[in-house]
């Protein structure tokens, strides 16, 4: 009798931790305890089970009861600052709050920055939440990308609009990429865009997004610039750029609209043209498409948000933070490390820029059907 | 040749130098914590691997680890989680991944009998050797292999899920209209949400948490979990005692090691060789190899009914298939899996890039401690066997009382926490009461997973290959390639036909009958 009881102690500790993982996401206090049942469970699963739960509990606790950070001038401070990624842990959202809510506790402008992942309908799930129940939370901000604008363009955050947040600030982007095989007929840019003008239908596009989506988004905004119908240009979508990728080696497509991220370095894909304006660290040898002389540039900017009702003051601070964490050297390195290059775009001129890029997709998402009613 | 032998002589000299560079005291304490935890992790509902890996990766970058060190840290955990994931596959029924759907056919039925002991030490056994070979397979052809790679696309996909669909009748059960229902029914779940050709939201009812697909494991705990407590509950008001036969041994003999060593040397060639695609791989290598090994060896109709090569065949082929992966992800810097993906940053972090020419021939050192990595996590969790096994048998010894609402409640608090979402909490219990109706009309369970698993890849590789050639069918069948896996698919279904005329002996009739239907 006495074993089984021993094993469901086990098992309900496990729970319990499992449990602190995805309701608080004391990720990190949670399987630190883990490990630390894991090592005694032979000898003492019991007492390693109340440790879990006690510690697992506690951990929650603290992280309601945060101690407030220091007073600053301004006149706001967060109290217990979080920051939202709209998606599960691991993505391109996780990072920005990860990596940004650590640089705001290391260079002393908040106290620890709580990450909270809410998965679900692309970011819809934690916007509807937060639209619902914190829309006047000065402490809260969430992360955000041009796939955010998208979606807000595309109305699929149902009964939210953009303009129904504040937009905080980008720093850092990633860059589109046209590529092609190393062995592609189309050695320039120029090429490939002849070969389209003079037929649409030709030349068949890929990438690691839904029709509507990131990588589809680079082919219309370049349609649109050349006043080629969109539509005619066939796109095969894949499940990620990993299989995009696949696809374009193995010629299924010919051209592949991906990231500078997904593609830096590798020698088996020609690199056209950056969607970018200036040139980016590491492909230095591609030109842009400005320097090309297209008006189309596509950065996938990392960035933050905030709800509806923040306050100006914390709207301030927050601009202020995120610009400050922008001139660190601690985020130059961060960022390069994940293949981002520089860029500030911050408080009204950010809002400005974002509400018109989803004004901008929301034109080009509407022939396709694609903006909900 | 002798450049083979040269090329074969330089891997296995760059292995023992990975060995070199993995085996340290700290490092094997760390497989060992790795496996542990990768073990716990994966029992739990709703963490597998992948969310173990992402989870822990950047935790291991704030210890401060060396780049050895974290690898076989993080291996470890991978190696560990997905045993978990078997481990309640085999014990409670609760397929925690995809891979391990099938293990739940014969694993579960085996536990029930008291061979808990037995199944999950082939698992682990069937893991190992499985492990080992695609480690062989990776020195030996690894660069060459990522031709093939390529050379799958979507029309090659197609029909390489449409293989796997052949294999079907093998989780049928008796009655195979009910299983092809079965699997129609998943592949229809399959279609809920955004649909990647033309970016519109299926079948959501204005859910956003649906818009991402059905979660596969909340209707995977549902469906088996939830029912199988149901239908508990159901014998013990009516009276009838449900035990689960008191284990004799907890390790395989000799004997049933050589009478499950074919399924799981089939299972490794398999796995490794279904692992290369991208995408399809790792979903289909469980499935295929359980189907095959049915329709090949399963001359008295024992699968289904707690065979323990039902067992060896997909958990060796889940393995190998992981082993096989890597080498797109190694030679093309192609991501295959949610798993190789997480990887992928991993190693970028570590200043490798994949896919800028030969990694092997370039950063020998990091691919070769990688490799060594994995192996020593394999043979760390084969070790760890010994005891866990014990202790895992040990859980149906709760009475079933008091198991069932457990799992339950670990079942349900797990799904919970893996989105916060109640939405999940009530797919959940629809499959649950789903699962139970299904089991009165004798229904079979897994061909549903098969076919919410499965039916994504074969819509999405169906319309990708008619977008990729503007409309025209004929890309199904061009190319030998092609003519191969057509081939295979009416070899598939019309095997054990062919095998009982080969043989000159009676294969199951009911089993005959079952492919002629199709």
């Amino acid at each position: 009798m006495k074993k089984w009881i021993r094993a469901l102690a086990l098992l309900f500790a496990l729970t319990m931790v499992a449990a602190a993982c995805g309701a608080d996401d004391a990720v990190e206090d949670a399987v630190d305890e883990a490990t630390e049942a894991a090592e005694e469970v032979a000898e003492e699963a019991e007492e390693a089970a109340e440790e879990v739960t006690e510690e697992a509990e506690e951990a929650m606790e603290e992280e309601e009861e945060e101690a407030p950070a220091e007073e600053e001038a301004a006149g706001y401070a967060p109290g217990s600052p979080e920051c939202v990624a709209p998606a599960d842990a691991g993505g391109g959202w996780d990072f920005t709050c990860r990596s940004i809510g650590q640089l705001f506790e290391d260079l002393g402008l908040t106290s620890n920055v709580v990450v909270t992942n809410q998965p679900g309908g692309g970011g819809g799930v934690a916007f509807a939440d937060v639209a619902a129940n914190r829309a006047d939370n000065s402490d809260l901000v969430i992360a955000a990308s041009p796939a955010t604008a998208i979606r807000f363009a595309q109305k699929q955050y149902t009964g939210l609009e953009a303009d129904q947040f504040r937009w905080i600030g980008a720093i850092g982007a990633d860059f589109g990429v046209v590529a092609v095989p190393a062995d592609s007929e189309f050695e320039t840019f120029d090429q490939l865009i002849e070969a389209v003008q003079a037929d649409p239908a030709s030349v068949v596009f890929g990438g690691g997004s839904p029709v509507g989506g990131q990588d589809h988004f680079k082919v219309l905004l370049l349609s649109q610039e050349l006043g080629i119908d969109p539509a005619a240009i066939p796109w095969v979508a894949y499940d990620g750029g990993g299989e995009a990728q696949s696809a374009l080696l193995g010629g299924e497509i010919q051209v592949a609209t991906l990231d500078v991220s997904e593609t830096i370095g590798n020698e088996d894909l020609r690199i056209l043209t950056v969607m970018a304006e200036d040139r980016v660290p590491g492909m230095d040898d591609v030109p842009t498409t400005t320097e090309l002389g297209y008006e189309t540039i596509f950065p996938i900017w990392r960035g933050l948000l905030a709800p509806g009702g923040m306050s100006d003051e914390a709207y301030d601070f927050w601009v202020d933070a995120l610009g400050q964490v922008e001139a660190s050297p601690e985020w130059a390195a961060a960022r390069e490390e994940n293949g981002l290059s520089p860029l500030r775009l911050l408080g009204d001129d950010f809002q400005g820029f974002a509400l018109q890029a989803v004004t901008d997709f929301r034109t080009l998402s509407e022939p396709f059907g694609l903006v909900a009613e | 040749m002798t450049t083979a032998m040269v090329a074969v002589s330089i891997f296995a000299f760059n292995l023992l130098d990975g060995f070199q560079a993995a085996l340290t005291p700290r490092n094997i304490g760390l497989a060992l914590v790795g496996c542990l935890l990768g073990t716990l992790i994966g029992v739990l509902p709703g963490i597998g691997p992948i969310t173990g890996v992402a989870i822990l990766f950047p935790i291991t970058l704030s210890l401060g680890l060396d780049d050895a060190a974290t690898l076989i840290l993080l291996a470890s955990v991978y190696y560990g989680s997905q045993y978990g994931g078997s481990t309640t596959s085999i014990l409670l029924n609760v397929p925690g991944e995809a891979s391990s759907v099938v293990t739940t056919l014969d694993g579960y039925q085996m536990a029930r009998q008291g061979r808990a002991g037995q199944a999950l030490a082939i698992a682990a056994i069937g893991s190992f050797i499985a492990g080992t070979a695609s480690v062989l397979g990776l020195m030996l052809f690894g660069p060459p292999l990522s031709e093939i790679t390529t050379r799958f696309q979507s029309p090659e996909k197609f029909m390489v899920v449409v293989v796997a669909f052949a294999t079907v009748s093998s989780l049928a059960g008796r009655n195979l209209a009910k299983g092809l229902l079965a699997v129609m029914f998943g592949i229809i779940l399959s279609t809920v949400g955004t649909d990647l050709q033309t970016g519109v939201v299926r079948y959501t009812f204005g859910e956003l948490k649906l818009q991402e697909g059905m979660d596969f494991v909340v209707v995977a705990i549902g469906l088996f979990a939830v029912s199988e407590v149901l239908s508990l509950l159901e014998d013990t008001v009516r009276g009838e005692q449900v035990v689960f036969q008191k284990a004799e041994r907890i390790w395989v003999t000799f004997k049933e090691f050589m009478f499950s060593l074919g399924a799981i040397i089939r299972g490794s060639v398999i796995g490794f060789f279904v692992g290369l695609l991208p995408g399809t791989g790792a979903s289909v290598a469980g499935f295929m190899s359980y189907g095959l090994e049915k329709r090949l060896s399963d001359t008295e109709g024992t699968f289904g009914t707690g065979d323990i090569r039902g067992v060896a065949a997909p958990e060796s082929a889940n393995n190998a298939a992981a082993g096989g992966s890597l080498v797109p992800l190694l030679t093309l810097g192609i991501p295959g899996s949610g798993t190789t993906a997480v990887l992928l940053g991993i190693l970028i972090s570590m200043g490798i890039r994949p896919g800028s020419g030969n990694v092997f021939a370039e950063t020998p050192e990091l691919i070769w401690t990688l490799i060594a990595s994995m192996y020593i996590g394999n043979l760390m969790l084969l070790l760890l066997n010994f005891p866990l096994v014990k202790m895992f048998v040990k859980i149906l010894e709760i009475p079933p009382w008091f198991l069932m609402p457990m799992i339950l409640v670990i079942s349900y608090i797990g799904v919970y926490s893996v989105n916060n979402s109640s939405l999940d909490i009530t797919i959940m219990t629809l499959f649950g009461v789903l699962g139970f109706i299904f089991r009165k009309l004798e229904v079979p369970l897994a061909p549903v997973l098969m076919g919410l698993i499965l039916g994504d890849d074969l819509e999405q590789n169906f319309r990708r290959s008619l977008v990729a050639s503007q409309g025209d069918y004929t890309t199904f069948v061009d190319g030998w390639l092609n003519i191969i896996l057509v081939l295979m698919a009416l070899g598939v279904l019309f095997l054990p036909q062919i095998l009982s005329r080969v043989r000159g002996s009676s294969v199951n009739d009911e089993f005959a009958d079952a492919g002629a239907e199709v």
